[in-house]
């Protein structure tokens, strides 16, 4: 790239609402404006990710503008559909980042009021985006001659609930996609603008970003203030599975509704972390222990467990408590109030024992996600005046002292009033644990060609890696979501995707950085790369959707090719990272919780799936079984180090299909037996012995797996035989595998326990044998949930 | 919530597969964009039958099987005018959580430009649509099934009015209340 050419366009774009708005403009710097070179509409039900590339690198080429001449990009935040904002948002950061160029945000609705005012529409306007459910995001604004004043914060809310607080009359001006369902049930209350204006509209975009140029709140020259990775959605609600669990848990006795088997004990369901700490939403069932707290630490300001169990299911609320691992004892809490774009802290305390240990800090972290989601974004509180200590640990965070609030507690101190940004943590991966592995020093100064970033976003994982020409790993990155997904019992879609956005920058930022200290290099850049290869299926299209459009951006700005990769086919390739040597023909077991499958490589790149699960896979029937027996979150390990302790013979659980004579497994009626098991056992009153059940049904698994992959190995007449999948780690499943293979003959590879579960090293392989092969995939590419392994893609 | 409309409930008969398709057939002629049905039955009561019906008159080609594993599939085709209309098919029978169903975008499909029909669609009560017709397959006897439909909501009330005028249909008013 030129870098001598003027940087002097920008791009824009949003794909909140299954329809693709585009403005592309030039920057005068002089005068803070952005004058519109050319606008794009198009329809795009569902198809976002395949046609907003497509669409906008013909716009530029029609207007002969280069890649290099592109100074910022600006994209819709929505609020509107989840993964509609996802793409966008995807799209926008792969861009920002390889381009290194601002990211400026703009919300979806001030889009199409600006787009109202810029066709002469001037009064009250209401927007009224279809949030779907019967519910809209509605906005109110007054457009002026001098433009648009935004009036409200963004929320979600019933469609009946917005009419019944609108004014019959004809004043209002109205627009939105809402209208198009509800515009019956609305006509009443104001006079509809024309529904060309009802959409997202590329001029709209543009004078969202000018308007925020002129009153200071961007500047599309400002790389460090505009850094993509934290730029994110507005999504006004959290997601299903988290609003279900606050109403759960605001039950005096939450019960474990899901797997209806509910025991007594200790029910862990999170994980404790190093310092054996559980973070958790606030439940009613620690009402008491929270009262107990607040009499002893706020003296007559204290709330009682009643004031508390109000609390916790109101919707525009967030409450998170902290447990000591060991004891189960409630140690810290913290709530919040989202009232109009703001926070209030409502509660913030810790045992005196535990403090000093970033308890607080991480609680603020927590209810100021939820806060976020909610639609906040800044933060108040009440401190008293006396308090030091409190006031600076919020002045660290980015508070400022508004004022006294005279004799607001009730011993009669002034209370400090203090603001400031949401305090989330702005880690570039989002407060998850980053794991790197870059192997040993490489002292060559130029790096063996090609260069290939992969990216794998499928599940509950977002990974990078980098690869050289020789084969060799440059960088190997992880974020794990883990943490976030325990307390449910497995992986919930919606926090996989507003994982995926938050990490994807900072995962793919560190794996470049680790890559260049690996090259001795001061700097690998994006533009440094010869190709990017991404996961596209299968897995969860929210999650694959996040690293598929990210991928494409990245590569289209460098204007080098993006590789689709399909998961499995990586799984198959991890092999080569245990045993370079290893060629087929050979037979592969896949198993992970989301897959149960043979495989015969006839080459690479040419399969044959023997056999797969009819129903659930390995790693969801462990996750299960361990859920029943109220073990925790993911159910592989927790299994397995138990039935390191049992007899596996102790009880006879089926071995569905063991001998069918084909390939096929069914784990579903194993996972019924087992709960089977536990209830005939409870309804008996005898003792559960954890240890036997687990080796018991681990056995019943094992037996399955490795008299098929037997018979398989026999019928193809391989001489090798690996194994893939997050499974693969499981120790006894290892052993029974290295026993048959011994037996046979047959050598056996088994790649190391990190490269079992998802990575992007895997992805980087095959991405490097495809590169060779020139087989590249198109700027369509999209995200896709099933794709079966024998077709050749 | 919506009360399930008890007014209307109407019955149809089928003796076989085809009398099933055929009915299947009839309510193509009035089904539009964000028609939503929900399928409920025992497994081998016929739910899928009635979708393959629906899918031969939306002139699809394409074999309709459940979508047990993938919980949605699904295809182009055309309305009784030869507009083009998706018929989009779930079967909710293997979901465990509602929460997964983000992940498919239940919403934005049943709100979005084809018609839908939901095999199991009152499992969870969270993923009941706003507006729809609910059709329930008794079985009786080796190829006998009884038809109970009723609608819920304004458009699917006025989409059961037209349906159950079309001689073809062979609808006839419940005798009884509405018992579920």
């Amino acid at each position: 790239m030129n870098q001598n050419s003027t940087r002097d366009i920008v791009v824009s774009f949003d794909t909140a609402n299954e329809y693709i708005a585009l403005g592309i403009g030039t920057l005068d710097a002089s005068t803070h404006t952005i004058t519109c070179l050319d606008t794009v509409e198009v329809a795009a039900h569902r198809a976002s990710n395949t046609k907003l590339l497509p669409t906008l690198d013909a716009c530029l080429k029609r207007n002969a503008i280069e890649h290099d001449r592109i100074a910022c990009v600006v994209c819709g935040r929505g609020p509107g559909s989840f993964t509609g904002v996802r793409i966008c948002i995807a799209t926008a950061k792969g861009m920002a980042s390889a381009l290194e160029v601002p990211l400026i945000g703009v919300s979806t609705l001030d889009a199409i009021a600006w787009y109202l005012w810029n066709n002469n529409t001037r009064g009250q306007a209401l927007v009224l985006a279809d949030a779907m459910r019967h519910e809209v995001y509605p906005v109110s604004y007054r457009l002026t001659d001098e433009g648009i004043t935004r009036l409200d914060t963004d929320i979600v809310r019933g469609v009946q609930d917005e009419a019944d607080h609108l004014a019959e009359g004809s004043s209002l001006i109205i627009a939105g996609d809402a209208l198009k369902k509800y515009g019956e049930l609305f006509a009443p209350f104001g006079t509809f603008a024309p529904d060309t204006l009802w959409m997202p509209h590329g001029e709209g975009l543009l004078l969202a970003a000018q308007a925020a140029w002129r009153d200071g709140t961007a500047d599309p020259f400002d790389t460090l203030r505009h850094d993509p990775a934290f730029l994110l959605p507005i999504y006004t609600r959290l997601s299903d599975a988290e609003e279900h669990e606050r109403t759960r848990l605001a039950q005096p006795s939450p019960r474990d509704l899901r797997s209806g088997v509910q025991l007594q004990g200790t029910h862990q369901d999170a994980c404790a972390d190093s310092e054996q700490l559980i973070f958790r939403p606030l439940s009613a069932s620690s009402g008491d222990s929270v009262a107990a707290l607040e009499t002893e630490l706020m003296g007559s300001d204290a709330w009682n467990q009643q004031m508390i169990c109000d609390e916790l299911p109101r919707k525009d609320r967030t409450w998170w408590a902290a447990y000591d691992g060991s004891s189960q004892h409630l140690i810290a809490y913290a709530g919040g109030w989202i009232v109009d774009g703001q926070m209030q802290l409502l509660k913030i305390a810790c045992v005196p024992a535990w403090r000093r240990q970033g308890i607080a800090r991480t609680l603020l972290g927590r209810i100021a996600s939820d806060a976020r989601d909610l639609g906040a974004s800044t933060m108040t509180l009440e401190v008293r005046r006396s308090n030091e200590g409190a006031r600076a640990f919020y002045t660290a965070l980015g508070c400022e002292f508004q004022g006294y609030r005279p004799g607001y507690y009730s011993d009669g101190e002034d209370a400090a009033i203090m603001s400031g940004p949401l305090p989330v943590d702005d880690h570039d991966v989002a407060g998850m644990e980053l794991l790197f592995d870059c192997g040993g020093e490489q002292g060559a100064e130029d790096p063996h060609r090609p260069l290939v970033l992969a990216i794998e976003s499928s599940c509950d994982e977002t990974a990078a890696a980098i690869i050289d020409g020789d084969g060799d790993l440059l960088s190997d990155t992880v974020a794990s979501q883990i943490d976030f997904h325990a307390r449910f019992g497995g992986v919930v879609p919606e926090i996989a995707s507003r994982k995926h956005i938050e990490a994807i920058c900072g995962v793919t930022q560190v794996c470049l950085e680790r890559a260049a200290a690996r090259l001795k290099r001061s700097s690998l850049r994006w533009r440094d790369l010869d190709a990017v290869a991404v996961t596209y299926t299968p897995g969860l299209v929210g999650a694959l959707v996040v690293g598929v459009a990210f991928a494409k951006a990245a590569a289209w700005a460098c204007e080098i090719p993006v590789i689709g990769v399909n998961h499995l086919e990586g799984h198959l390739f991890a092999n080569k990272i245990a045993q370079p040597g290893i060629e087929p023909p050979l037979v592969a077991s896949l198993v992970s919780g989301g897959h149960t499958m043979l495989v015969y490589v006839r080459e690479w790149g040419s399969y044959e799936v023997l056999g797969s699960t009819l129903d659930d896979a390995v790693g969801e029937a462990f996750d299960k079984v361990a859920k029943a027996l109220g073990l925790g979150y993911p159910g592989g390990p927790i299994i397995s180090q138990l039935a390191a302790q049992g007899n596996p013979k102790a009880i006879h659980f089926p071995r569905a299909m063991m001998h069918s004579g084909d390939y096929s497994f069914s784990l579903s009626g194993l996972k019924t037996a087992v709960i089977s098991y536990i209830h005939q056992t409870e309804q008996k009153g005898e003792d559960l012995c954890l240890p036997d059940i687990a080796a018991s049904f681990q056995a019943a698994v094992i037996d399955v797996q490795v008299s098929k992959a037997a018979h398989a190995i026999e019928q193809t007449h391989v001489n090798e035989f690996c194994l893939g999948g997050g499974v693969a780690a499981n120790p006894a499943l290892r052993a029974a595998y290295e026993r048959m293979c011994k037996s046979r003959g047959v050598r056996l590879t088994l790649p190391p326990v990190s490269a079992c579960t998802d990575n992007a090293a895997m992805i980087a392989l095959v991405g490097l044998d495809r590169y060779r092969q020139q087989r590249y995939a198109s700027l369509d590419l999209d995200a896709q949930a099933h794709c079966d392994l024998s077709d050749p893609y | 919530m919506h009360i399930m409309d008890s007014e209307r409930t109407y019955i149809a008969h089928s003796h076989s597969v085809e009398d099933t398709q055929r009915l299947a057939a009839s309510l193509v002629r009035y089904v539009q964009a964000q028609d939503v049905v929900l399928l409920d039955g025992d497994l081998g009561a016929g739910k899928t039958h009635f979708v393959q019906g629906i899918a031969h008159a939306m002139g699809i080609h394409d074999e309709v099987t459940s979508p047990t594993f993938t919980i949605l599939l699904s295809y182009p085709g055309i309305d009784h005018n030869g507009a083009s209309l998706t018929l989009n098919h779930f079967d909710l029978y293997r979901l465990d959580d509602p929460a997964d169903l983000d992940d498919i975008g239940y919403w934005e499909t049943l709100e979005g430009p084809g018609v839908s029909f939901i095999e199991w669609g009152h499992k969870f009560a969270s993923c009941l649509p706003f507006d729809y017709l609910d059709i329930s397959i008794d079985v009786i006897g080796e190829d006998d099934r009884v038809f109970t439909i009723c609608a819920c909501g304004d458009r699917a009330r006025r989409l059961l009015a037209a349906w159950a005028q079309d001689e073809e249909a062979r609808l006839t008013p419940s005798t009884s209340k509405n018992v579920r």
